[in-house]
């Protein structure tokens, strides 16, 4: 079973945004040992030179780190996982608000239909 | 890897000719237990000639089959579709070409000397007169029975050298063309075959201890008999070198074109 | 590391037709390449010029530096995209010749692999389906330690889920010392297991890229890029 990946934005952004949401949504905790590259390739069915890169990438921001022969880890500082988690929301809710605009409606509009439909979801 | 190749090449043209010469030696078996042990050879019943005929066929079709199975195995294994796997593994075309070579020359001789044993065996039975046939013999043709036989094996031994380089290289020159291999393969066999005889009977019939010259001898000197015999052998031994430097010839051309222009389809 | 791969004026000729033109390339090692062309473009004739089933016309091809010998053949595990083995071997039979003649062969990840697809090594090749003579194949080829990895069409007529334990085999088997190269006109299939496309056309390298680099610097897929190109 493949993450469902676009053809044409670059893998390793796609492959990074998907690791984020992973561990945001609590399929891996803080602290977790990450799979393999070549294990997270095949889950994935993508290049490992492709899925080491994405793993590059998050080392550098500091959400993973490896060490030498044990492989990578989530980071620990929860500090981080709570902004990545704001943050990739934040982007979320932005692109909702573009969205809802362009259907016409305006802030007040927006807040109202929002409010009555996480009511009514709770029922 | 030469070792390897012969193993594999030996394997594969036994699964189809050792059945069938086996069936053969059956048959010879059955022949000389039941045929012509049992016979009358003073008058013979028309099962036993009938059976000498069919026997023959079968030696004959044996030999035909034999040839065409070595011949089309060189083929299929270096220029068919599994040629891709033959010239991927890391075995060289003079690996290739001596592994074939000494596995089909193999199977021919076995070929060769099974027939020969088979029809050996049938008419060896004391029935049969020998000794006062081997004696008329050397009476006509002034060398001994034995000689003349083995004589006659022996360069059919060589000579199958030189039949087995000429199927590989009618099959590698039919290479050479860009369509029609197997067609230009089988004209080029015939073609080089007659060219072959011709030259070869022209060097028999003109060369230094020609025909020719024998015939004129014969005709002129008193004492022919003798004479025959040893022609015979003359001829025989020419033959054999000439068949053998074919064969070589046959066998470096055929490296040779393997080696540099291999163009697999 | 030196390159794998190498092609400096690498052309192919028949009469006044060029299979190959003028192709000149360098492929490190480490790296899932796709060959992609329309049939025809010159893919089937440069993956036989690299095996040495072909002599060129001029120019050179070498993979780790030597003209295709005996020796190259060793580094390169090589898959025709037609039926190339004998239908009346059995699977064992085909594993212990490839363990017999390349060195490099595992008789254990062959055996895993055939495994892991339930396929019984004691049948004979003429008695499997296509799919299945077909993942055979490609274990076989899979289950050497090469330098060079060539596949030639290997998701081609294959069904989805054979094509995906396809993918899978070649991601598992990809090491960072080898380079595989995969030629197919099914790309958007296989585009996120490639690192770097070549696209050629009319016998010519039209385009060596890396997948990111057309993403990025295009912002289309491979596949797209393709279908751009070679317009009809």
């Amino acid at each position: 079973m493949s993450w469902s990946l676009d053809n044409d934005r670059p893998l390793y952004l796609q492959l990074m945004e998907r690791i984020q949401m992973d561990i945001i949504s609590g399929k891996y905790s803080a602290g977790d040992k990450l799979p393999s590259v070549r294990d997270l390739a095949l889950a994935a069915s993508v290049n490992p030179n492709t899925m080491q890169k994405a793993l590059s990438e998050l080392e550098r921001s500091g959400l993973v780190y490896s060490q030498r022969t044990s492989g990578r880890f989530i980071t620990e500082n929860q500090e981080m996982l709570q902004k990545l988690k704001y943050s990739l929301a934040s982007e979320h809710i932005k692109e909702f608000i573009n969205k809802m605009k362009s259907l016409g409606f305006d802030e007040e509009e927006l807040c109202n239909l929002l409010n009555e439909t996480l009511k009514g979801e709770t029922k | 890897m030469l070792g390897k190749l012969l193993k594999h090449d030996m394997k594969a043209l036994s699964r189809y000719l050792m059945p069938l010469h086996i069936a053969v030696l059956v048959l010879a078996v059955f022949g000389r237990l039941f045929v012509s042990g049992r016979g009358n050879w003073s008058n013979p019943s028309p099962l036993l000639l009938f059976f000498i005929i069919g026997f023959t066929l079968v030696l004959l079709t044996i030999m035909t089959a034999t040839s065409i199975i070595v011949a089309v195995y060189f083929y299929r294994n270096l220029f068919s579709k599994h040629g891709y796997l033959s010239w991927t593994i890391p075995a060289s075309a003079s690996q290739h070409l001596a592994s074939k070579t000494i596995t089909g020359y193999a199977w021919v001789i076995i070929n060769y000397l099974i027939i020969i044993g088979a029809v050996v065996f049938f008419f060896a039975i004391p029935d049969i007169p020998w000794n006062e046939i081997a004696e008329s013999f050397t009476e006509e043709l002034g060398i001994s029975f034995s000689t003349f036989w083995g004589t006659t094996f022996i360069i059919g031994i060589i000579g199958s050298f030189c039949t087995v380089m000429s199927f590989y290289i009618a099959i590698v020159l039919g290479q050479l063309f860009s369509n029609h291999r197997v067609l230009g393969a089988v004209i080029v066999y015939f073609v080089l075959t007659l060219v072959v005889q011709l030259l070869a009977s022209v060097v028999l019939f003109i060369g230094p201890d020609g025909l020719s010259l024998f015939i004129v001898e014969s005709l002129t000197a008193p004492d022919y008999a003798l004479s025959w015999g040893s022609q015979y052998l003359r001829l025989m031994w020419t033959t054999g070198i000439v068949s053998l430097v074919e064969g070589i010839v046959f066998y470096v051309i055929t490296y040779y074109i393997m080696n540099k222009k291999l163009n697999l389809n | 590391m030196k390159p794998v791969l190498e092609c400096q004026g690498l052309t192919k000729q028949y009469g006044n037709f060029y299979a190959l033109s003028n192709l000149n390339l360098t492929l490190d090692r480490g790296q899932i390449v796709g060959l992609l062309g329309p049939n025809g473009s010159g893919k089937t004739t440069l993956i036989k010029l690299i095996n040495g089933l072909l002599v060129p016309t001029s120019g050179i091809v070498s993979v780790n530096n030597l003209q295709p010998g005996t020796e190259t053949r060793k580094a390169v595990s090589y898959l025709p995209d037609q039926d190339y083995l004998d239908e009346w071997m059995k699977i064992d039979d085909l594993i212990a010749y490839f363990a017999d003649f390349y060195d490099d062969f595992s008789i254990e990840r062959a055996n895993k692999m055939l495994n892991d697809l339930n396929i019984d090594s004691s049948h004979r090749l003429r008695t499997l389906s296509k799919g299945t003579r077909e993942k055979v194949q490609l274990i076989l080829v899979m289950s050497r330690n090469a330098d060079l990895y060539i596949l030639d069409e290997p998701i081609a007529g294959v069904d989805p889920a054979a094509r995906d334990y396809i993918l899978s085999t070649i991601i598992n088997n990809y090491n960072e010392n080898a380079t595989i190269l995969l030629s197919t006109h099914l790309i958007a299939d296989i585009e996120n297991v490639l690192d770097r496309v070549l696209f050629l056309r009319n016998g010519q390298l039209v385009l060596n890229s890396t997948v990111d680099e057309i993403r990025m610097e295009q912002e289309k897929s491979v596949d797209s890029l393709f279908r751009e190109v070679f317009r009809c």
